[in-house]
């Protein structure tokens, strides 16, 4: 099983229509794939019409008073599970502390699950934090949305130095373009920049573009139903660039 | 948990169903379809004996691979796929993949029977408008059996059911769902599963594979048992021949060749109990046969293997080793035909027909051969203990240093030993046989995989040449060859070096101590010489 995590230390980038789209995609292509909404919010949750409540709370979980398992729900796309968002979520930080191991909590709560599926991607709430340390060490791939301006830029940096400091192993970091809006002219003159410094980060940019945000309206993946849709062909080519990575 | 099939009595309509069900769940409807459903299995029946079922699913849209338990009790996977499968390779490599391995192998997914089915599929939403059951009401044609001549399509219905597909989370549904059909729709649990209802519709029986001989009568006379195993022996060749000619997967050929490979070794045992005269030509055909088949299995071995070959090598050198398997493929080609010549050749014929003819003679009343009329069971003793000593006194001669050779000659030895013990292991207590077959396929394994390192080595290197002259040769291919067969050499010290420990295993006191108890104390009702 592979675990790709959406991040990035900065809200409102793109990373849930980017878990949401990648995991659809993924699932369409026969890849048994699991979506586990770690934030309180549940924007990842409310895309597939499931409740963000996770039955007695992330307690229960952690504690491993139940299993995972047996908080997933099957999406209504085939080969598509998700762990719902709970919002207790957001003691999830306070609730590790607790642990014993606190930054492998999560290693060893997914492992039972790496027989069943073939992917698992983890869409994080913004922010850095013992949960991210949690998700950088379960993860093999970050995916960072970037969005081509100087700020977000300034977040992506910030994360770059926290990995100089603190390296993980094993996690690649794959950052990729997002809500780009190439009739701005800052978002063109960013975009240089990012193509000129960073040499890692993604050929395939995903463009803003209001079919994203209808999606939070069908509450389904734009690739599921609009799937010819130029942000939708944008998700296709970030998914088949992500596989060379794997 | 209990069957999601249920089905329509024949005395109730579709429509009056579907109209009592909608009385208590919120149905939408999605699509009609009319699909073909395709089942699976092995020419052994793997998927069947493991209790599972295989289903490929095709309508318009597209193909879906089922895989389930048989009775329906419980999916293990589903599966878009873009054709049939034959070979689990065929799929993309995923956990579904992985486990559907372990029951396949290599063995082909064949076609067992076709059904033809129109089904109308309905969805349970809850209040989120979220899909938490989904419904299939399928009417299923007379199915009709794939690659038959005669694809006969009746008009005649198999009946009607409704299939339920819980989807994970949302069990309390399904229990509703389940409680609603059986109370209010006045349907019934099946108790069929379809494949099997299909699969009696035209006649077949599944599971059914020639079983290994069982030899129970411990007094039965030694001719009369050998004869017997002879049979089934010739029987398990002919089945698996049209596997071979349809090159349906390697499996076929390979169980072609054990069964030549035991009645040689049996053969070889029989010389005081059947016609000396008889037997030796019979050995030397058998032995023909073994020889001309070898071949066209060490092409399939190496392309089974090629995969574990890259593997061997470091990442960057592995596209190297593509020529390899290009050349093996199209050497598998020309043996194959060559095969196809042996099986089709007089002297094959001739051999069948007269083994069979020599295997159906009734025994002989005036005895002039010393074993023929001993009770099996004295005889199959005496020859296991005969053939077990053999084994340890050979390994004991077996140092460090000791050539390939003589490995090679402990390892046809042992497998001499395994094929007696398995022909009469129903003659001795069970689970004892089955500790003495744990201990001897451990020394197996090492002596196999070692003979087969040594050959690889020889074979790999003689390809360099043959690829050389047939089509030339690329630095990195040779490279990459010659890479392999240095980590092959390599295996194989490791793999000689764990021989010892093996070896003291096999003949450690306790297991001889089991060995002279299940062969050496039978009762000699007859009197045998011992
Ligand atoms: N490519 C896009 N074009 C236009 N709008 C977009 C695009 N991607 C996302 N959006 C919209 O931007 C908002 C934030 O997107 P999204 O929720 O994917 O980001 P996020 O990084 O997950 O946010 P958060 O940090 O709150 O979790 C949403 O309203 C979404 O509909
Ligand atoms: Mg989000």
């Amino acid at each position: 099983m592979k675990v790709l995590a959406t991040y990035s230390i900065k809200g409102g980038v793109g990373k849930t229509a980017a878990a949401v789209n990648l995991a659809y995609l993924a699932a369409s292509e026969g890849f048994h794939t699991l979506l586990w909404d770690l934030d309180p919010q549940g924007a990842a949750s409310f895309n597939f019409r499931i409740k963000p409540k996770v039955k007695g709370g992330l307690r229960s979980v952690l504690l491993c008073k139940r299993q995972l398992d047996e908080v997933i729900k099957e999406t209504d796309f085939l080969g598509l599970d998700l762990i719902p968002s709970d919002f207790s979520y957001r003691n999830l930080d306070l609730k590790l502390y607790d642990a014993r191991k606190p930054d492998k909590q999560f290693r060893s709560l997914i492992e039972p699950l790496a027989q069943e599926y073939d992917f698992l991607f983890l869409d994080c709430a913004p922010s850095i934090s013992l949960v991210s340390e949690n998700v950088f060490r379960a993860a093999d791939l970050l995916l960072v949305p970037l969005i081509p301006t100087p700020l977000s830029m300034r977040s992506y940096d910030q994360l770059l130095r926290y990995f100089r400091k603190s390296p993980v192993n094993h996690l690649a970091l794959l950052p990729f373009v997002s809500m780009i809006d190439i009739r701005k002219r800052l978002h063109k003159e960013t975009l240089n920049s990012i193509f000129y410094d960073r040499k890692n980060v993604m050929r395939a940019m995903i463009p803003y573009a209001s079919q994203v945000e209808l999606m939070t309206v069908r509450q389904a993946p734009l690739c599921s139903y609009d799937k010819h849709s130029v942000p939708a062909l944008a998700f296709a080519r970030l998914w088949e660039e992500i596989k060379t990575h794997l | 948990m209990n069957t999601l099939i249920f089905d329509i009595p024949r005395n109730q309509s579709v429509k009056a169903t579907e109209s009592l069900f909608r009385q208590h769940f919120h149905l939408r409807k999605q699509v009609d379809r009319v699909t073909t459903r395709t089942y699976l299995d092995t020419f052994d029946w793997r998927v069947f004996k493991s209790g599972g079922v295989l289903e490929a699913e095709s309508d318009k849209t597209g193909i879906w691979l089922t895989w389930r338990s048989l009775g329906a009790d419980q999916v293990y996977g589903r599966y878009p796929v873009t054709r049939i499968p034959r070979f689990v390779s065929d799929l993309k490599v995923t956990g579904f993949r992985k486990r559907l391995e372990k029951v396949l192998g290599v063995r082909a997914m064949v076609p067992i029977v076709n059904v033809q089915s129109r089904s109308h599929v309905f969805t349970v939403l809850n209040l989120q408008a979220k899909t938490v059951l989904r419904i299939e009401i399928q009417s299923d044609r007379a199915p009709y059996q794939s690659g038959g001549k005669s694809r006969i399509r009746r008009k005649a219905m198999l009946g009607s059911r409704i299939h339920v597909f819980p989807m994970k989370g949302y069990e309390k549904t399904v229990d509703n769902a389940c409680t609603v059909l059986q109370e209010k729709c006045h349907l019934i649990p099946a108790v069929t599963d379809p494949v099997l209802t299909a699969l009696a519709a035209i006649g077949c029986e599944p599971g059914i594979v020639s079983q290994k001989p069982t030899v129970a009568d411990p007094v039965q006379r030694t001719d009369t048992t050998a004869k017997y195993i002879f049979r089934h022996l010739l029987e398990t060749m002919v089945q698996n021949e049209n596997g071979v000619r349809q090159e349906i997967d390697s499996e076929f050929l390979h169980d072609f060749r054990v069964a030549v490979r035991r009645t040689r070794s049996l053969l070889v045992q029989m010389n005081n109990v059947l016609s000396r005269q008889r037997i030796s030509g019979f050995s030397r055909e058998f032995s023909w046969l073994g020889k001309v088949t070898g071949p066209s299995r060490d092409m399939d071995v190496y392309l089974l293997s090629f995969d574990s070959f890259k593997l061997l090598l470091p990442k960057e050198m592995r596209k190297d080793l593509m020529p390899l398997q290009e050349f093996l493929g199209r050497h598998r080609v020309t043996e194959y035909q060559r095969l196809i010549r042996v099986l089709d050749s007089e002297r094959y014929r001739v051999l069948k027909r007269n083994w069979k003819r020599f295997l159906g003679l009734p025994p002989p009343k005036r005895l002039s051969l010393q074993n023929a009329g001993r009770p099996i069971i004295d005889v199959a003793s005496e020859k296991i203990w005969h053939v077990y000593r053999k084994a340890i006194n050979q390994g004991n001669l077996i140092l460090p240093e000791a050539p390939a050779t003589s490995l090679h000659q402990l390892r046809k030895t042992c497998k001499k030993l395994r094929y007696l013990i398995e022909f009469f292991q129903d003659l001795y207590k069970k689970n004892k046989v089955s500790r003495l077959i744990n201990s001897l396929k451990v020394l197996q394994n090492n002596l196999g995989e070692y003979q087969d390192l040594v050959v690889q080595q020889i074979t790999i290197k003689k390809f360099i040449h043959a690829m050389e002259e047939e089509t030339g040769l690329t630095d990195n291919t040779r490279n990459a060859m010659e890479m392999l067969v240095f980590r092959l050499e390599q295996r194989n010290l490791r793999v000689r070096m764990e021989f010892a420990e093996r070896f003291s295993e096999f003949s450690s006191p306790a297991n001889h101590k089991l060995y002279r108890q299940i062969f050496t104390t039978q009762k000699k009702p007859y009197g045998g010489t011992r």
